[in-house]
């Protein structure tokens, strides 16, 4: 069976001079990275200028990462902290408040899900669509919590706050996301989940 | 006020302790609306589990590597410090030593009669002979040779590794 190397390993390659190595740990992790830009800059092609920009950034830094924390963790903070500078430079490129209105548009009940939803009754496509309606910050939380295993901590580490505030969060998002099924499901909800 | 739903999530989550658990539990055995929401919240949880992430293009890891083999090789801040840090050190304290020595050797007096302020250790070569102040003076210029030489190496080193990082 053929050792897979850990993400430790693999940073120990890095700055030993094998960057090819670099390669696996973006191979393992752009998945993630890439949904999380996507919580927050919402077009794809800006999601992937995010989490090309990121790795980059984790590349440059990454003589200075603790070896105690995990790499993941480092990274997910530098993609939260990469968008938000990607949206700052984006409303002051516009001088508008445009992504303000796409998320307001975003976030209309009747606006965001097509008509014929409720008969493909796809709860995949369903969830994702609601999840894309929540809040940023709770869309990127529900994403670190069942996709990335993090714990209540770690997310607060990531997005520089409180474990308690993420977990106020995390309640608050799953609620707005049952109440949306219901709204668009109404009574077939029950049978979907 | 923590809500029923709250509660139970927070169960499902296995984030309540021993006392709470216990007290969830009975309640879901006990009501029958409880029960049925827990359900459904265990239904949700299972499909957030299972969202699919979104993959970004097949061109998405060729352009970071692009990207990433045009930087300087990551070092480690540890051999940042040390390089500067102890070199710079040794560096002072061998000069400052060498300088030391070198003005002592050219200034001192040929005789061990005269004193000058400046040291507080009086040189008394007259009573050795002159193949010692020589090899005193050749042991330093070879170590400083040696040190210039040591430097010189590491910044080559660290150039080649740049250069076969990128």
């Amino acid at each position: 069976m053929p050792h897979i190397e850990t993400d430790l390993e693999l940073i120990e390659a890095v700055l030993g001079g094998d960057t090819k190595k670099y390669a696996i740990l973006v191979k393992r992790h752009q998945k993630l990275v890439f949904s999380l830009a996507l919580r927050y800059v919402k077009k794809r092609e800006d999601a992937e200028e995010v989490a090309q920009d990121c790795f980059v950034k984790a590349y440059k830094a990454l003589g200075t990462f603790k070896k105690t924390a995990k790499f993941s963790t480092w990274l997910y903070t530098i993609t939260y902290t990469t968008a938000m500078t990607f949206l700052r430079k984006q409303r002051l490129d516009t001088h508008s408040i445009d992504g303000e209105e796409e998320y307001i548009q975003i976030a209309n009940p009747d606006g965001s899900f097509d008509s014929n939803l409720i008969e493909r009754k796809n709860i995949s496509i369903l969830l994702e669509e609601s999840i894309q309606t929540l809040l940023p910050d709770d869309a990127a939380i529900l994403t670190l919590f069942y996709k990335a295993e993090q714990s209540l901590e770690e997310i607060g580490a990531t997005l520089g706050m409180h474990a308690n505030t993420v977990k106020v969060k995390l309640h608050r998002a799953r609620k707005r996301l049952k109440e949306r099924l219901e709204m668009v499901l109404g009574n077939e909800v029950e049978d979907l989940i | 006020m923590i809500t029923i739903e709250e509660k139970i999530w927070s169960y499902i989550d296995g984030t309540l302790s021993a006392k709470e658990q216990i007290e969830v539990e009975t309640l879901l055995q006990t009501d029958p609306k409880a029960a049925m929401l827990y359900e459904e919240l265990l239904g949700l949880n299972k499909e957030l589990k299972g969202i699919e992430l979104e993959e970004p293009s097949m061109s998405f890891l060729r352009n970071v590597m692009e990207e990433v083999n045009e930087q300087a090789l990551p070092t480690p801040l540890k051999t940042k410090l040390d390089i500067r840090i102890i070199y710079g050190i040794a560096a002072f304290f061998v000069a400052a030593l060498s300088g030391w020595l070198i003005y002592g050797v050219i200034s001192s007096p040929s005789t061990s009669e005269s004193t000058d302020p400046l040291f507080s250790i009086n040189f008394d070569f007259s009573k050795l002979n002159g193949v010692f102040t020589n090899v005193v003076i050749c042991t330093v210029s070879l170590a400083l040779a040696g040190l210039i030489l040591f430097f010189i190496d590491g910044k080559l080193k660290q150039n080649m590794t740049q250069k076969k990082g990128s």
